[in-house]
C-alpha cells in the first residue's frame, strides 16, 4: 500500500509537469489551431537560461524568476518574427515552421551549451520527507507538486476572474469579435506565446534534476503532455490539465508494476494518443468543432 | 421626424470595389444622435458591405465615413468600440466556449480600463469598477431576459436567445450607435414583435442611434424614424418610412420591373 502511494505522488509529481506543459499547448492551440511541436525545445532553452544564472552564482529562486521573464519575452518576439507571418499559411505550412522551430532551437542548445549531460540542481533542498512510516518522499517531487499545483491555481485564477485572462479566451475564441468588442488580438496572440513560455520554463526547471539537462531532454516530457492534452481535450484547459496529472500517474504505476514498463512509456503515451484519436478524438473534456457557415 | 443639428456619423460618397465589383457606389447618409435608422434593399445591394466598412472590416475604395465629424478611416475593428460603435451579425458571433454573462462581459472590455498589473493584483479601483460593470451586465441581461442563464453555456442556447446575448454584448461596450445586423432573421411573429419594442426600449434607456438593416420590413417601416433604401450599391431612396414605401424606385427593386 505504501509503495503504491509513493508511486502515486511520484505520478502526480511527474503528472503536475506534464499538465502545466499541456496546458502551455493548449494555450497555443487555442489560438493557432496548431500543436506547438517545439514546445518543449522552448522549455529546455529556457532550462538552460536558468542553468547559465546558476553557474554565474545567482540563487536558484531568482534565476528561475528571471528565466521565466526571458522567456515570456523571447517567445513574444520568436511569435512575431517566426510564426505571426504564416499566420494565414495552410496547415502543412504551419507545421513545418514548427518543426523548424523544434529543430532550429533545438540545434541552437547545442551549440551553445553543447549535447554534455548536466545536472541541474533542485529548487528544494535535498533529501527527502516522511509522510508515514514506511513512505518517505524527495523533497523535489513534493516541491515540483506544489510548484506546479500553484501555477495551474493562478493560471486558472488569471483566465477566470480578471479582464485579461477574459480578452485572451475572447481572442482564442472568436478573433473577429473580439476585435469588435475592442480586444487588441494581435497583442493576445502574442502575451499567449509569452504566457506558455512562461509556463513551459516552470516546467522545465522542474523536470532537469530529475532527467538531467541536455537538449534532448525535452521531447519525452512533450510527448507525455501531448498525450495529456488530447486525453483531456486539447481545445479545454481543464481537461488537459487533468488528462496530464492522468497520464503522470498511469506513467509511474506501468514504470512500477509492468515488467520492464520503464522501457516502455513512451510507446504507452503515444498508444494513448492513437487511441484518444481512434476513439474520442475531443478528448474527455474537449469540444466537438462545429462553426455556422 | 428628421433629426437637425450635428450627424452622429457621416458617410460621404462611399465606394467600395471587390476587383471589379462594385459593391457601394459613392453612397452618402447620415445618422443623428438617437435616432432609429432602417437600412433596406434586395439582396447584394451593399448594406452588409456598408456594415463592415463601418466596422473597419473593409476598407473603402474612396469616401470617408465621419464619427462625431472625425474620420474613421484609420482605425482598425479593435479601435471601433471605443469610437462608440457597436454591432451584431447575421451570422451571430458569441463566444462558444464561454458563459452568457462572461460573453456579455466582454463587450465591457475597454470600457474598463485600469492596467495590467491592477488587473492582476486586483487594485481598489478596479474591484469598484467590476462591481459596477457587472450590476451593469446584470441589468442588461434582465433587461433582455437572459438573467436566468447568466451562468450557463452558450452551446445549448437557441438562436433567439442567442440574437439577444448578442445584443446584449453589444449594448455593453456603450455605444452610441448601436448597427443591428438583421437582428429578425430567424425569429417568429412573436419574437419579431417583441424584438420591436426591445429596439425602441433601449433606443430610449441607453440614448443610442440604431443602424438596422433588416429583410422584415414591417418590422423596419414600423420601428424606423427614417429608412434609407439602397440597391446595387446605391442609395435609391431617404426619408420617413411611409414615403420610401411608396418611392417608384422602391417598389422597383423590391417588385420588379412593371410597377412603377
Amino acid at each position: 500500500m505504501t509503495f503504491f502511494l509513493e508511486q502515486l505522488i511520484i505520478g502526480l509529481s511527474s503528472g503536475g509537469i506534464y499538465a502545466i506543459m499541456a496546458l502551455a499547448l493548449v494555450m497555443i492551440y487555442k489560438s493557432t489551431g496548431h500543436v506547438n511541436l517545439a514546445q518543449g525545445e522552448m522549455a529546455v532553452f529556457s532550462t538552460f537560461i536558468a542553468w547559465t544564472l546558476v553557474q554565474t552564482g545567482m540563487p536558484l529562486w531568482p534565476a528561475i524568476l528571471l528565466t521565466v521573464a526571458v522567456s515570456f519575452v523571447g517567445a513574444i518576439v520568436l511569435e512575431r518574427v517566426v510564426v505571426r507571418p504564416f499566420a494565414e499559411a495552410d496547415d502543412l505550412v504551419v507545421v513545418a515552421v514548427f518543426v523548424g522551430l523544434f529543430l532550429s532551437i533545438h540545434s541552437l542548445a547545442g551549440a551553445i551549451w553543447n549535447y554534455e549531460v548536466k545536472p541541474f540542481p533542485s529548487a528544494f533542498s535535498d533529501g527527502s520527507v516522511s509522510l508515514m512510516v514506511d513512505l518517505s518522499i524527495r523533497t523535489h517531487t513534493l516541491g515540483s507538486l506544489v510548484t506546479t499545483g500553484a501555477v495551474l491555481t493562478a493560471v486558472w485564477i488569471f483566465f477566470r476572474y480578471t479582464q485579461l485572462g477574459l480578452a485572451l479566451r475572447a481572442a482564442a475564441d472568436n478573433r473577429e469579435s473580439s476585435r469588435l468588442v475592442g480586444i487588441n488580438v494581435s497583442l493576445m496572440l502574442a502575451l499567449g506565446w509569452g504566457l506558455a513560455a512562461g509556463i513551459g520554463a516552470v516546467a522545465g526547471v522542474m523536470i532537469a534534476p530529475v532527467t538531467f539537462l541536455d537538449p534532448g531532454m525535452g521531447l519525452a516530457p512533450l510527448i507525455f503532455a501531448l498525450a495529456g492534452a488530447l486525453l483531456g481535450g486539447i481545445t479545454s484547459p481543464f481537461g488537459a490539465a487533468l488528462g496530464g496529472l492522468i497520464v503522470g500517474v498511469l506513467e509511474a504505476m506501468i514504470s512500477a508494476y509492468v515488467p520492464y514498463g520503464i522501457e516502455f512509456r513512451e510507446l504507452i503515451a503515444l498508444m494513448l494518443i492513437l487511441s484518444v484519436l481512434l476513439v474520442r478524438p475531443a478528448g474527455l473534456f474537449g469540444e466537438i468543432v462545429a462553426r455556422r457557415v | 421626424m428628421l433629426h437637425k443639428g450635428d450627424a452622429l456619423l457621416e458617410v460621404c460618397d462611399l465606394t467600395v470595389q471587390f476587383g471589379g465589383v462594385v459593391a457601394l457606389n459613392e453612397i452618402s447618409l447620415e445618422i443623428y444622435n438617437q435616432e432609429i435608422l432602417g437600412l433596406i434593399g434586395p439582396n447584394g445591394a451593399g448594406k452588409t458591405t456598408l456594415f463592415n466598412c463601418l466596422s473597419r472590416l473593409y476598407r473603402q475604395s474612396s469616401g470617408d465615413i465621419l464619427v462625431h465629424g472625425q474620420s474613421i478611416t484609420p482605425f482598425s475593428p479593435e479601435d471601433m468600440a471605443a469610437r462608440g460603435i457597436g454591432r451584431t451579425f447575421q451570422n451571430i458571433a458569441l463566444f462558444e466556449t464561454m458563459t452568457v454573462f462572461d460573453n456579455v462581459l466582454t463587450g465591457a472590455q475597454f470600457a474598463m480600463n485600469c492596467g495590467l498589473a491592477a488587473d492582476i493584483f486586483g487594485g481598489v479601483k478596479l474591484r469598484r469598477e467590476r462591481g459596477e460593470t457587472r450590476d451593469r451586465i446584470m441589468h442588461l441581461l434582465s433587461l433582455l431576459d437572459l438573467a436566468d442563464i447568466a451562468d450557463h453555456g452558450i452551446a445549448d442556447q437557441n438562436f433567439a436567445v442567442r440574437k439577444r446575448i448578442e445584443f446584449a454584448r453589444a449594448l455593453a461596450a456603450k455605444p452610441s450607435l448601436l448597427m443591428l445586423d438583421e437582428p429578425a432573421g430567424g425569429l417568429n411573429r412573436e419574437e419579431v414583435a417583441h424584438l420591436e419594442d426591445l429596439i425602441r426600449q433601449v433606443r430610449d434607456q441607453f440614448k443610442v442611434a440604431v443602424l438596422l438593416v433588416e429583410h422584415h420590413l414591417n418590422l423596419v417601416m414600423k420601428v424606423s424614424d427614417r429608412v434609407v433604401a439602397m440597391d446595387f450599391g446605391q442609395k435609391i431612396a431617404d426619408g420617413l418610412p411611409q414615403a420610401v414605401r411608396a418611392h417608384p424606385q422602391v417598389l422597383q427593386a423590391y417588385l420588379g420591373e412593371d410597377v412603377a
